[in-house]
């Protein structure tokens, strides 16, 4: 049955194609490259030793990214790259078994990373066949090489372990999407490079602020994927986004940072009134916290609001809900809740879902869309959580106890194999509460553990990779809030340490929700891009720290002024 | 660690036990047919003239500011503050086996900020003893506004400014305590020597390229490596830039200097049989002051050529043993042996840094190599024998005029390369302090000429090659061709040994015939490597590359003829394990794009 499936759905796939050859396609000249290598490769390549490959897949990846930076009004840089990558997917062995998802420890100690699996490689701009096919040729002899010698390595990890880890293949049995994207033209918004000019310059308005930037990131992509189970995928992606960055020191030295992020709809235009008004805004934060009293230690409850909240949100389920298993070789990144499944991990009435197919929420952009993944599959909306209940995972190819197949969530960005990761996560409550109410939760919460006051936490400082859990991010607005309901906002408030066994204590949750997005820096591009929703969130007792460290002195000098307007 | 590392081919030298036959000065004996040279510098008639750019005005002010401000508001006034700010634009392109890989331009502008708290006898800057901490010498730099406006410009310098005073006041604390707990130093000079300040404004460089005309340049120059399947990987390279270095000093100096530059690299990659990577790069009429000025279409084409001529050789050449006998470095190869082993340990700050090997710091005076060789420096010469030279500027990174610095004369050693950093014996910068921005000036080769007083022909020198071979009852001897690159250690804590990595060497017969072999490098010691020149032919060479050292990347030339050397050293090259692609390369498609 399957067999037949898979028959049908190659000569269903190879008459559009034949089809396109004879239209102007302006992919097919790349396509044509990887059918071609893609054939040589799982037909011809192998050492003497070893099989050949039983799976190959490979991306073509092009991307255009201009990266503007602005201060003060004035440009510091525009720079527009542009690249093609190609990534390889090769496997050796059997689905049962091979060479995925491995990294052995050497007689050093060390972790081997299986990073260099599937590392990408430049491929040339132009539609050359002959030049594309020679640097396939080339990443497919290196990742079969490295292919055949992580299988043995694996196997013999395999073999010296006392208790072997329960059997599950390597890779799931399922095709790849075949499936064309077609490209939604955006429309033209003002000179990216002007609108980093105009927004930075509100900064001009606020002398106390020492440093301040805007970054306009503007991203188009174009993902191509042709994999020797039939699979081909042509998507094309776009990003728009913006980044403002400030920081101060008080008067006692202490540093203090504000940012902001906008991103746009779909990749089009960024909105300049939200972006100038968020400007305005962090500068008000930032003078507002470089005059704030410092924040104590402190145990108590602590509500989590707005984009604070989904941050959070992010940082306790983001990686724990992978369902793709930790390597072989390695176990910390196993999941925290990999046991739990149909168990209670928040309180009723919450649900999680992740679904790449939103680009909005309630009117706000949401950038982890896609239509397929990293390794070709199709992505699907995902269940995580319904009603408290752990109900599944982000399944990338690698099957997991009682889980066979993926739902379109692996991600690798450009290097290594593709791990389960979230794309639009969104946690929602039945029960929520208005903000007023949620406020008065709070102070009731203060009452009954005879609290001196309650903490409110607006902003978080943003991240900058897609790894989760390591660490709980540092607030940026941090509010105290006494039992009479007047807030006061602190300066250097750090949280200990949370975990995803917390949101269990989750007391109550806010009515509407807040989005943020993030593009991880580490990985680079559009593949990163993640956005999360969550509604605000109220935990019952939390402990703050207040900031340590030596402060650096203040300038001695004044800083500069220049009369008359830009 | 002091470690200068090298982009420049590099080579080297055995210290070995010498050939009782070629003790002494072998150099005065030796009966070569003479042969006129030909050395013609060029120097540049740079026009300082011009209006004062904008941009030196706003720093200016912001600097007279700080200084101001910091002098009444410090504990620990500056006696001195200096803003280099540089600008700098490039269009990069490349292409490989006929399809373009990449273009792309860039445009940065950077700030450093010099602050030096104390006085010039001693001040922050003066090297700690017994710590190493690279991170000395790095500078707080900065980005700054593409643009010239002032508030945008002020913003970043003063908190530059802010960053390297806070951090100076920390280190002269740290060296005067430095100074009391540990033994008188060997070399007392000053810190900070006392120059005039120059005034000096160019035209700010600017970069006019027709991109598209250069992709289908570079496309078309990299077709012919299609042909070769054996050649894995290849590459043709243009790079153009446009650089505008502007500096002020709260010593009145206020200048810029504008510099634009193209290159053409042409490279490629096999893997030998036994797993062996080779690549063969060719360096030779690679540059020019603009793009306009580059070598033709049929020269580059010929270097393509060459490359791939060679590289085929190479995959098919035996792989050395070790050997130890005479041997030619030619012109360039030469060059790039005389940068790493000479010229690297004639920084002035080497002599008076007692961590460092100091090979030559008491030898002032003294022979060094033999006594037909002449070795300067000189920043101002623009071309030699019409080849443009990647060294040269009219003012160096503190604003002193490039000046020739005289090294060696009749092979006695005379001088250093100086920045404003004083050597015993040597009270004056002679424009030599250099840095890539991030990094903290220190004294640098720029423009470096080997220039023998008597010279033969490149016939006669082979001929003596051969001699020696026979004399030396050796089977063979070597000449070195082609050196991709190399290091060399100065510090007292390694080795006092140099290593390049040639990458054309050929065996030489008695009967005068040679042979290519692969995988050779070249280790040895530099006082006993420069004591075996025997002589030097008229054909004068000029490697163009980039230098890296504790003061970051900088463009650098080296010149020299021919030269012949008693006796080498060479050992095998490490090796890589991998195979060759199990595939063959796929069939080049008939019709590409051309």
């Amino acid at each position: 049955m399957n067999k037949l499936r898979r028959l049908v759905a190659i000569a269903a796939c190879t008459v559009p194609l034949l089809g396109a050859a004879s239209t102007p396609n302006p992919d097919a000249p790349i396509l044509e490259a990887m059918k071609d290598e893609l054939a040589r490769t799982t037909k011809d390549l192998r050492l003497p030793s070893a099989g050949a490959p039983y799976y190959v897949g490979y991306w073509v990846v092009d991307e255009t990214v201009r990266d503007i930076e602005a201060t003060l009004g004035a440009l510091v840089s525009d720079v527009v790259d542009r690249d093609r990558f190609v990534r390889t997917e090769l496997r050796v062995g059997s689905r049962a078994f091979d060479n995925s998802n491995f990294s052995g420890v050497t007689a050093d100690g060390d972790v081997e990373g299986d990073t260099e699996a599937g590392a990408p490689s430049d491929a040339p701009l132009d539609d050359d066949v002959s030049a594309l096919r020679r640097a396939l040729w080339l990443a497919s002899d290196a990742a079969y090489k490295d292919a055949v010698e992580t299988l043995e390595r694996k196997r013999a990890a395999k073999e010296s372990e006392a208790t072997p880890h329960t059997e599950v293949p390597s890779f799931s049995d399922e095709r790849s999407a075949t499936l064309t994207v077609k490209d939604e033209p955006v429309p033209d918004g003002p000179d990216p490079a002007d609108l980093a000019r105009r927004v930075s310059a509100v900064f001009r308005g606020f002398p106390d602020v020492d440093k301040s930037s805007v970054h306009v990131l503007q991203s188009a992509a174009r993902r191509r994927f042709v994999a020797s189970d039939g699979g081909l995928v042509v998507e094309p992606s776009r990003l728009a986004a913006l980044e403002i960055t400030c920081e101060t020191q008080a008067d006692d030295g202490m540093s203090v940072e504000r940012s902001a992020f906008v991103a746009s709809k779909n990749g089009g235009p960024l909105p300049e009134d939200v972006a100038t008004d968020e400007a305005r805004r962090v500068a008000r934060d930032l003078v507002a916290l470089k005059n704030a009293p410092i924040a104590e230690d402190h145990s108590g409850p602590v509500l989590f609001e707005g984009r604070a909240a989904a941050e959070l949100a992010y940082e306790l389920l983001g990686d724990s809900l992978s369902g793709t298993p930790a390597p072989e070789g390695n176990d910390e990144l196993e999941s925290a809740l990999s046991h739990k499944l149909g168990k209670h991990v928040m309180p009723s009435g919450f649900s999680v879902v992740d679904d790449p197919g939103l680009s909005v929420f309630d009117g706000a952009p949401l950038i982890g869309h896609y239509a397929v993944d990293d390794e070709g599959i199709a992505a699907e909306r995902v269940t995580l959580v319904d009603d408290g209940r752990l109900k599944g995972f982000l399944m990338s190819r690698a099957p997991r106890q009682g889980i066979d197949h993926s739902n379109g969530h692996g991600r690798s960005g450009l290097v290594g194999w593709a791990r389960g990761k979230p794309a639009n996560l969104v946690v929602t409550t039945k029960s929520g509460l208005s903000k007023k109410a949620l406020r008065e939760r709070l102070l009731e919460a203060v009452r009954e553990q005879d609290a001196d006051y309650g903490i409110v936490v607006t902003e978080l400082e943003p991240r900058t990779t897609a790894s989760s859990g390591d660490m709980v991010p540092t607030p940026e607005l941090l509010y105290k809030v006494t039992p009479d309901g007047k807030q006061t906002l602190l300066r250097g408030g750090e949280l200990a340490s949370l975990s995803v066994r917390d949101l269990r204590d989750i007391l109550a949750a806010g009515h509407d929700a807040a989005v943020y997005s993030f593009v991880s820096e580490s990985d680079g591009g559009l593949d990163t891009a993640v956005s999360v929703v969550a509604p605000a969130l109220l935990f019952e007792d939390l402990d703050v720290r207040a900031p340590t460290g030596p402060n650096k002195k203040p300038p001695l000098v004044p800083r500069p002024t220049v009369t008359g307007a830009k | 660690m002091a470690r200068a590392r090298s982009a420049l081919v590099a080579l080297s030298l055995c210290a070995c036990a010498r050939d009782p036959r070629h003790a002494g000065n072998a150099a005065d004996d030796l009966a070569l047919p003479q042969a006129p040279k030909r050395l013609d510098l060029v120097r540049a008639t740079a026009d300082g003239s011009q209006p004062k750019p904008a941009l030196i005005g706003v720093l200016e002010t912001e600097l007279a500011r700080n200084f101001d401000e910091l002098k009444k508001h410090s504990s620990e006034p500056p006696y001195f503050l200096s803003y280099q700010a540089i600008d700098q634009q490039s269009e990069t392109i490349e292409a490989s086996f006929g399809a373009l890989v990449s273009s792309s331009d860039d445009r940065w502008r950077s700030l450093d900020v010099d602050v030096r708290v104390g006085t010039p006898k001693l001040d922050n800057s003066h090297r700690l003893r017994g710590e190493t901490e690279s991170g000395r010498d790095f500078t707080r730099s900065a980005w700054l506004p593409l643009e010239d406006d002032p508030l945008a410009v002020r913003s970043v310098a003063w908190l530059t400014t802010n960053a390297e005073y806070r951090r100076a006041e920390e280190d002269l604390v740290r060296v005067r305590a430095n100074k009391r707990v540990l033994v008188d130093e060997e070399d007392v000079s000053d810190d900070f020597s006392a120059e005039p300040a120059s005034h000096f404004y160019e035209k700010p460089a600017s970069l006019s390229v027709d991109r598209a005309a250069w992709e289908a340049r570079a496309r078309r120059w990299s077709i012919p490596f299609r042909d070769h399947p054996n050649i894995l990987d290849s590459s043709v390279t243009f790079e153009a830039t446009a650089e505008t270095r502007y500096f002020t000093s709260t010593e009145g100096a206020s200048l810029d200097v504008a510099r634009t530059h193209a290159r053409v690299d042409v490279t490629a990659r096999a893997t030998a049989d036994d797993g062996m990577q080779l690549e063969r790069t060719e360096s030779a009429d690679a540059d020019a002051d603009a793009p306009d000025g580059l070598p033709s279409d049929e020269a580059v084409k010929a270097r393509v050529d060459r490359v791939i001529v060679d590289l085929e050789a190479l995959r098919k050449a035996p792989a050395i043993e070790p050997y130890a006998g005479p041997a030619i470095l030619d012109g360039r190869a030469a060059a790039v042996f005389f940068h790493e082993i000479f010229g690297h340990r004639v920084e002035g700050h080497r002599q008076k840094d007692e961590e460092e090997g100091q090979t030559f710091a008491r030898k002032i005076g003294q022979p060094v190599m033999p006594s037909f060789l002449d070795v300067f420096d000189d920043p101002s010469i623009h071309a030699i024998n019409g080849v443009p030279l990647n060294g040269y500027y009219p003012f160096d990174d503190e604003g002193i005029g490039g000046q020739r610095a005289t090294l060696v004369e009749d092979g006695v050693l005379r001088g250093f390369l100086l920045s404003r950093s004083s050597v015993r014996g040597f009270l004056h910068s002679n424009g030599h302090g250099r840095r890539e921005h991030g990094h903290r000036v220190v004294s640098r080769q720029a423009n470096l000429v080997v220039d023998p007083a008597r010279t033969t022909t490149p016939a006669a020198l082979k001929q003596r090659l051969i001699d020696d071979v026979v004399a030396q009852h050796r089977p063979f001897g070597l000449r070195f061709h082609e050196i991709t690159g190399g290091f060399t250690n100065t510090t007292r804590s390694g080795s006092q040994a140099f290593k390049v990595l040639p990458v054309m060497v050929y065996r030489v017969y008695p009967d005068g015939h040679e042979e290519l072999v692969r995988g050779v490098d070249l280790e040895g010691t530099p006082l006993a490597a420069l004591s075996r020149i025997e002589a030097a032919a008229n054909d004068f060479e000029t490697f163009n590359g980039v230098c890296g050292a504790e003061s970051g990347w900088v463009p650098v030339s080296a010149t020299s003829p021919s030269i012949l050397v008693s006796q080498i050293e060479v050992t095998r090259k490490e090796k890589s394990q991998d195979r060759p692609p199990l595939l063959p390369a796929p069939a080049a498609a008939p019709g590409g794009k051309p």
